[in-house]
């Protein structure tokens, strides 16, 4: 096994997400692009506004290891859960924001087979193990806590003898994420972002910590990292996709479209060139998630 | 001397004892302690990145201008970053 842990968050391996993609039923989503396409053109579609109002308040999130992929496919599910609940008004409610340590264990256990030394995960690990073996609120679960992110949770359940408590597998398979597709260009991603599917962006290209005045980051440096795609704006004369960190409130400048606090915009060359180009960025499709219930409230 | 015969003896008889044994034990229980332990174990958990701050004593960059993140990315302060220089970026 290679160490792997001066890569950071996400691995760049171009050959091991080929591999670990052949299982998936609709693997490239080119393939099944035709009755979306052109669908987003000159439409403005912000999923971080849906987060905002099915859960009150918008999560930002603040990884402390190299789990990077989960903290961006925790983001996709976030944004899939919220726009069943508000878009299609689908009888599910908001818990709370999806926890990370599970999908970033089940990447690299799982799914991964415990292949990789030191943090990090390939994007194709976390949305396949969403697919596969869903993604559940942040919460207890009998003997497991998961209420609070713990990073060091993440990082011990993610060793290759670690993996996710069976128990929480069995909870988790009934809240799957039903269809994830590599998204290959920003045309693909304007459409999928424009009918409400987020998108997981796994690359090498980092950006400035500074927003311009339209709320754009430079690309600028390299980060082996994972993030989440949440709105699409391709109405505006300079076309992008808004992209949310996992860093906490970590750049400054001004804002565009009441983004959250940690997000920036990409203009839509850019990350269709160093982004979608690098062959590992997932688009999430419809949760299946938690149906209202009604509790019984009497007390005996 | 006198006593090592008897406890060749024993060794023998406990030896020739020793049948195969099936453990059985409660799987779930067993999950449930694994569980238990995972949660209550303490690790070193990184003290999570401080906001960002006008103030350099309360930035989370400390006054330096580079802030080190949770996965090991280093970025430049938006605040204290002295040198503005933005063009080690490699066109792709």
């Amino acid at each position: 096994m290679a160490d792997l842990s001066h890569l950071g968050g996400w691995v760049n391996d171009p050959r091991g997400v080929e591999r670990s993609m052949r299982p998936l039923s609709s693997p490239v989503f080119g393939d099944a692009w035709g009755p979306i396409k052109d669908s987003g053109k000159n439409k403005v579609c912000l999923l971080y506004d849906y987060i905002l109002q099915a859960a009150g308040s918008f999560p930002i999130r603040l990884q402390t290891v190299g789990d990077c992929v989960s903290q961006g496919a925790a983001y996709a599910v976030d944004a899939a859960k919220c726009v069943d609940i508000v878009v299609n008004k689908e009888q599910e409610e908001w818990i709370a924001e999806t926890a990370t340590e599970d999908i970033y264990a089940g990447s690299r256990v799982v799914i991964g087979g415990g292949s990789l030394r030191g943090d990090g995960a390939y994007g194709v690990w976390a949305a396949r193990y969403c697919n596969e073996y869903g993604a559940i609120p942040r919460g207890k679960y009998g003997n497991v806590d998961l209420s609070k992110y713990s990073g060091s949770k993440a990082r011990n359940w993610g060793k290759p003898s670690g993996g996710v408590p069976k128990s929480l597998l069995e909870i988790s398979k009934q809240h799957p994420i039903f269809t994830v597709s590599r998204v290959d260009s920003y045309e693909q991603a304007r459409d999928l972002l424009a009918n409400g599917y987020a998108i997981t962006v796994a690359s090498d290209q980092g950006f400035s910590s500074q927003r311009d005045s339209e709320g754009f980051a430079r690309p600028r440096g390299e980060w082996a990292h994972q993030m989440c795609l949440l709105g699409v704006d391709d109405q505006y004369k300079r076309p992008g996709v808004l992209c949310m960190n996992s860093w906490g409130i970590w750049n400054a400048g001004p804002k565009r479209n009441n983004q959250p606090d940690g997000s920036f915009w990409i203009d839509a060359d850019e990350v269709e060139k160093r982004m979608l180009s690098q062959g590992d960025c997932w688009a999430f499709s419809g949760y299946d998630g938690f149906k209202p219930r009604k509790l019984d409230t009497r007390i005996i | 001397m006198r006593c090592l015969p008897i406890i060749l003896t024993f060794l023998f008889l406990g030896c020739s004892n020793l049948a195969p044994q099936t453990h059985n034990f409660d799987h779930s229980r067993n999950e449930g302690y694994v569980a238990f332990v995972v949660n209550e174990t303490e690790y070193n958990t990184p003290e999570p990145t401080p906001r960002l701050d006008p103030d350099p004593e309360k930035c989370a960059c400390k006054g330096t201008g580079i802030i080190t993140h949770g996965d090991g990315h280093t970025t430049h302060c938006p605040y204290h970053y002295k040198d503005d220089e933005e063009d080690n970026d490699t066109p792709r």
